[in-house]
C-alpha cells in the first residue's frame, strides 16, 4: 500500500520564452479567467505596442503614410 | 505547498527572430517578429511596412520611378528653387521670354538683314551701312555748319565721293 511520502511528487517548471504561438493577437479584448476570476485581457497588436515614447508602431506606419500622400 | 508568481513579460521572454521556426524542449514553435504583429486585421506589421515602402510602384497618387505613359504626375505650383513646376507655371514663365528665331543672338555668327524699318540690326549690319556712306564713292550733298562759328549752315555736295561745292 502506497503511504503518504510515495504520492507526493517533484513538479519541475521548466522555462521556455514565449514564441509567436503564446501571444493572443488581435484587435480588443478577451475575457479569461485568472486567479479563479474572469478578466479582460487587452490582445497585442501595433497599436499598443510602443515605437517611441509618444507614438505606437501603428501610429508611426499610419504617418508614413499620411507623410507619402502629401495629406 | 507550490506558489506560482505571475510576472509580466518582458523581451527577454520572447523567442525574437527572423527564423521560420525555433525548436524548444516543449517542441517547435514559431519566433516572434513584425509579420506576426497586427498593424490592422488584414496586415501585419511587416506587410503594411512592406506596402508603404513599395507603394510607389503601385498607387497612383505616387510618383513611378520609371515612368507611367497613361498618366501625367501633377505638381501643385512651385513656390521655392527646389520645388517641380506645373506645365501651366512653366509655359507662363516662358510666354515672358522672346523666342530664339525672333531675337539677334549675342555673339551668333549669323547675319540678320531687317525687313521693315522696326526691325532690329547687328553690328556687321549697322557697320555695313556706315562704310557704304563714309567711306565709299557716294554722291549727294548734305548740311554742314561753318568750321568759322559752328552755326551757320553750308551745303556741301559730293559727286562720286568728290567735294564738288561748298555753298
Amino acid at each position: 500500500m502506497a503511504t503518504e511520502e510515495d504520492t507526493s511528487e517533484t513538479l519541475v517548471f521548466t522555462r521556455q520564452i514565449a514564441g509567436a504561438e503564446d501571444i493572443a493577437f488581435g484587435f480588443g479584448s478577451i475575457a479569461q479567467i485568472r486567479e479563479g476570476k474572469n478578466v479582460t485581457i487587452t490582445l497585442v497588436n501595433s497599436s499598443v505596442i510602443p515605437y517611441d515614447s509618444t507614438r505606437s508602431i501603428k501610429d508611426v506606419i499610419d504617418e508614413l503614410l499620411i507623410a507619402a500622400q502629401g495629406a | 505547498m507550490v506558489t506560482l508568481s505571475k510576472e509580466l513579460m518582458v523581451i527577454e521572454d520572447m523567442v525574437l527572430s527572423m527564423d521560420p521556426s525555433v525548436t524548444q524542449e516543449r517542441g517547435v514553435g514559431t519566433p516572434f517578429n513584425a509579420a506576426y504583429l497586427p498593424y490592422t486585421v488584414s496586415e501585419s506589421v511587416a506587410v503594411a511596412l512592406n506596402n508603404r515602402y513599395t507603394m510607389g510602384e503601385t498607387d497612383t497618387k505616387f510618383a513611378l520611378l520609371a515612368g507611367l505613359s497613361t498618366q501625367a504626375f501633377e505638381v501643385n505650383t512651385a513656390t521655392i528653387d527646389t520645388h517641380a513646376i506645373p506645365k501651366l507655371q512653366m509655359d507662363t514663365a516662358l510666354a515672358l521670354k522672346a523666342n530664339e528665331t525672333d531675337v539677334i543672338l549675342k555673339g551668333s555668327a549669323v547675319s540678320y538683314t531687317p525687313a521693315s524699318d522696326l526691325d532690329p540690326v547687328n553690328k556687321g549690319y549697322a557697320d555695313g551701312l556706315i562704310a557704304d556712306k563714309f567711306l565709299g564713292a557716294i554722291t549727294g550733298s548734305f548740311i554742314a555748319y561753318s568750321i568759322a562759328d559752328g552755326t551757320t549752315p553750308v551745303t556741301v555736295s559730293v559727286t562720286n565721293g568728290v567735294i564738288t561745292g561748298i555753298v
